[in-house]
């Protein structure tokens, strides 16, 4: 599954320019982002509930992306593999299943001390996290919190 | 109901507590050692959890060991079998390994993440924690 998932990221953000000068994407790619049909299954169709788990994460995924950035700064695989964890579990709450498998990547490489492709898919999740925001946005999502 | 949520992410934690916090008083454990700290707390005071959430995949002390431990300071209160919390192991759905070393460990059941809410209640309402 998470190969799956991992393989699925890099297919969808590969074609890193077209993302930025596309910014509303083909609805087969948006589910691929950010599947709200079956996010708000799992929340039993509770949009209050939906943005409140949203506002949560939009304060707290910035946060442990600055705190994986600074951990590949310092090469420290240890802490790459914990926070690339953490990240694949907040971005697999939402469904949200390039982020999550490109987080998922970074946890794989920073437990095999692959500092260079830890580094390589840290841009992808900045970029990844980004086309994610714009998904939620188009999904008629506020991001602003 | 009086539930333990151990998580080590923050928002699968706050997702798991909107579930479960119309149904009954929620605490939240980041990790498996304040798992084990508001446990023993709660035993000490005689009003223990009914309900444990908890994550397998957790650095330092896994899910595990957390639920291994839980299950012996039980057991030297004298509390066993269906007298024990009730525990769902949650786990991402590669971990499929680990399902079995959960029941293992003597857990009552296991959810797949990202949790459903129905699911979720579903389960909770199969081992009797709630109508």
């Amino acid at each position: 599954m998470d190969d799956y998932l991992y393989y699925r990221a890099r297919l969808v953000t590969e074609p890193a320019e077209s993302v930025q000068e596309e910014p509303v994407l083909e609805s087969s790619v948006q589910e691929v982002v950010f599947d709200r049909e079956v996010f708000m299954e799992r929340l039993g169709g509770d949009l209050e509930m939906a943005q409140e788990i949203l506002n949560i994460f939009l304060v707290d995924t910035p946060e442990q992306m600055g705190q994986l950035k600074q951990a590949l700064e310092s090469r420290n695989p240890e802490e790459t593999a914990r926070l690339g964890h953490k990240l694949k579990g907040s971005f697999s709450s939402l469904g949200a299943d390039v982020a999550q498998g490109i987080a998922y990547g970074i946890e794989v490489a920073g437990k095999n001390g692959q500092a260079e492709e830890a580094l390589l898919l840290f841009h992808k999740l900045e970029e990844g996290y980004r086309t994610l925001k714009q998904v939620l946005v188009v999904s008629g999502f506020r991001v602003d919190a | 109901m009086r539930v333990l949520v151990v998580e080590d992410d923050m928002v699968s934690r706050r997702v798991l507590v909107k579930f479960l916090e119309p149904y009954g008083e929620c605490d939240c454990a980041e990790d498996g050692y304040q798992a084990l700290e508001h446990f023993q707390k709660a035993l000490d005071a005689k009003d223990k959890y009914h309900l444990i959430c908890l994550d397998i995949m957790m650095p330092g002390m896994d899910g595990h060991e957390v639920l291994k431990e839980i299950r012996r300071r039980e057991a030297e209160k004298g509390i066993h079998g269906l007298d024990g919390a009730k525990v769902i192991m949650t786990t991402a759905l590669s971990d499929r390994g680990n399902i079995m070393e959960a029941f293992r460990s003597q857990c009552e059941a296991y959810l797949f993440k990202p949790i459903d809410r129905q699911k979720l209640l579903d389960q909770v309402r199969s081992l009797g924690l709630m109508k």
